[in-house]
């Protein structure tokens, strides 16, 4: 009786492996039960508190869809576009990937001072939500945030934007989608610069952060996101932002890989002192923070 | 900003979890006894606007007493199995001294864990090298079934000691230079017990010189900015 019993709990704890739970999915800590998106009026949680003089006029705002294919499946991902569209084929444009929370509502202040760059409507500045992010369908994954990086692009070029033209923004999470795309190079379009904040270096950094021992990723995700290595492959100008105090991406471990990867171009960066994971414009002051991106547009 | 990545204190978590367990039988098995034991536990993590909670995960582990100082074990760890990662981990507790009473005595456990995912066949292999002191008291009448074999009596256990893991990697992901060799613990656990059953409970300073700041986790640590604490708690039976 007592071997049954001892061969039933060892063969019962080895069936635990056909369980293959992965994290992937707690990576993206997105909310998709809005049924509109509010922008000034949203009441919930912001990335940043800005002051009234960063307003965006009604007429600068176009709220819009896009649609991309995601495993043979059809998604519509929604974005929100400030400035002028017929500026578009003309002038910069800023793509800006966002973080992992939320949606674009809680990004929407970011947005907001962005389009503040040089001066208000200077710039366009294009933002989306991931999939399963506010109004956009389905369920994120680190592929479809790709492709909806890529829908982004793709919407750009049509109305008229070229790649000397395009500056890519990535914050936090949004560092995959940007890097990867002046890293492999897989989308679209190939922007002419890129601006990181916060980035990761990758999800093998994280793990080998919080274990001490060096544990391969694969022990706990799916994910492919690798910015320590795509920086490699990236020609265009770097402007890396992180701050000193980052107490969730270590700026040691995360942003200074990423940052010393980038080898093949000119770059510059702003370690922010007392700045932590999400509040670097803050602790650089708003008008400073966008005088070094005007500065690092027109260099 | 960190409640919103509350991925990274699963994985973190579960990471920390991979790396330990209680220690193995401080006090060896007599000869030619068996035992099985169920453990549960981790780190304290602290999750944003919710707790400070131990995370209980779980393993399980084979011991069997080669004589009366030599206790081989095996452990399979049940969550990490969970994840698609089989996990052993193995070793040998042996009884270096004894007091004349049997009172006092002092351990040590040299063993390895191992693990493989089942996604891309990454494997990790560290080495572990465990001492422990361990203070019997409360001294329980004889039993007849210990009277025909070597008479021993049962008695509660406290212990203390050191556990190490290894780090036989010299790199780190992206090639950086990994600084850590030997990553220390503090083990202080009691084990109750009865004629055939323990109940162990034990905590754990893990890592308490390496800071715990600027990663994804948020650790509980008795010793503030370095390392973090576990709790466990374990159901031995012995046959």
């Amino acid at each position: 009786m007592k071997k049954v019993v001892l061969i039933s709990i060892v063969g019962v704890s080895f069936l635990f492996l056909g369980c293959k739970k992965r994290l992937d999915s707690f990576l993206f800590n997105n909310d998709n039960s809005i049924t509109e998106y509010k922008l000034d009026s949203y009441g919930g949680d912001l990335a940043l508190e800005v002051p009234i003089d960063y307003l965006v006029p009604d007429s600068d705002i176009h709220l819009f869809e896009y649609e991309i294919v995601d495993e043979g499946a059809k998604l519509k991902v929604s974005a929100i576009f400030v400035g002028d569209l017929n500026k578009i084929k003309s002038d910069t444009v800023i793509l800006y990937c966002h973080g992992n929370k939320d949606h674009m509502d809680h990004y929407w202040p970011r947005q907001k001072l962005l389009s503040h760059v040089g001066e208000q409507g200077r710039y366009g500045v294009l933002m989306f939500d991931y999939p399963g992010y506010g109004l956009s369908q389905g369920t994120p994954s680190e592929q479809n945030i790709y492709e909806a990086t890529n829908g982004a692009m793709k919407w750009l070029s049509k109305n008229g934007l070229s790649n000397d033209r395009l500056i890519v923004y990535g914050y936090s999470l949004g560092s995959a989608p940007a890097t990867k795309s002046v890293g492999d190079k897989p989308f679209v379009m190939v922007p002419s610069k890129i601006i990181l904040e916060a980035p990761f270096a990758s999800s093998e950094v994280m793990i080998q952060d919080a274990a001490i021992l060096g544990m391969p990723s694969s022990f706990f995700v799916n994910a492919k996101i690798d910015n320590a290595e795509q920086i490699k492959k990236c020609t265009v100008p770097l402007f890396w932002l992180h701050g000193v105090n980052d107490d969730f991406l270590s700026i040691d471990s995360h942003g200074r890989l990423v940052y010393n990867n980038h080898k093949t171009s000119w770059k510059i960066k702003n370690e922010v002192p007392g700045a932590g994971h999400s509040d670097v414009p803050t602790f650089i002051g708003y008008s400073d923070y966008l005088n070094e991106i005007l500065n690092f547009i027109v260099n | 900003m960190k409640s919103i990545f509350n991925f990274f204190l699963v994985l973190g978590v579960v990471i920390f979890m991979h790396s330990c367990g209680p220690a193995r039988f401080v006090e060896p098995l007599r000869k030619h006894q068996n035992a099985i034991a169920l453990d549960v536990g981790g780190p304290i993590i602290k999750v944003p606007d919710l707790a400070v909670t131990p995370i209980p995960f779980s393993s399980i582990t084979y011991g069997r007493g080669v004589s009366n100082k030599l206790t081989l074990h095996g452990s399979w760890y049940t969550t990490a199995a969970i994840f698609g990662v089989a996990q052993v981990g193995a070793g040998a507790t042996y009884g270096v001294w004894k007091s004349k009473r049997k009172k006092h005595g002092v351990s040590t456990m040299l063993g390895f864990n191992t693990a493989v995912d089942l996604f891309e066949n990454n494997f990790k292999f560290w080495p572990q090298l465990d001492a422990h002191y361990y203070f019997k008291y409360n001294y329980k009448e004889r039993n007849q079934e210990d009277l025909l074999t070597n008479g021993r009596k049962v008695a509660n256990l406290f212990y203390a000691g050191i556990g190490t893991w290894y780090e036989l990697a010299s790199k780190k992901a992206h090639g950086e230079r990994q600084e850590t060799v030997v990553v220390p613990m503090l083990n202080i656990g009691h084990d109750l017990n009865w004629k055939r059953w323990t109940f162990k409970t034990e905590v754990k300073l893990i890592a308490p010189f390496s800071l715990n700041e600027d990663i994804v986790v948020d650790y509980f640590s008795l010793t503030g900015k370095n390392g973090a604490t576990g709790l466990y708690l374990g159901l031995i039976h012995k046959f």
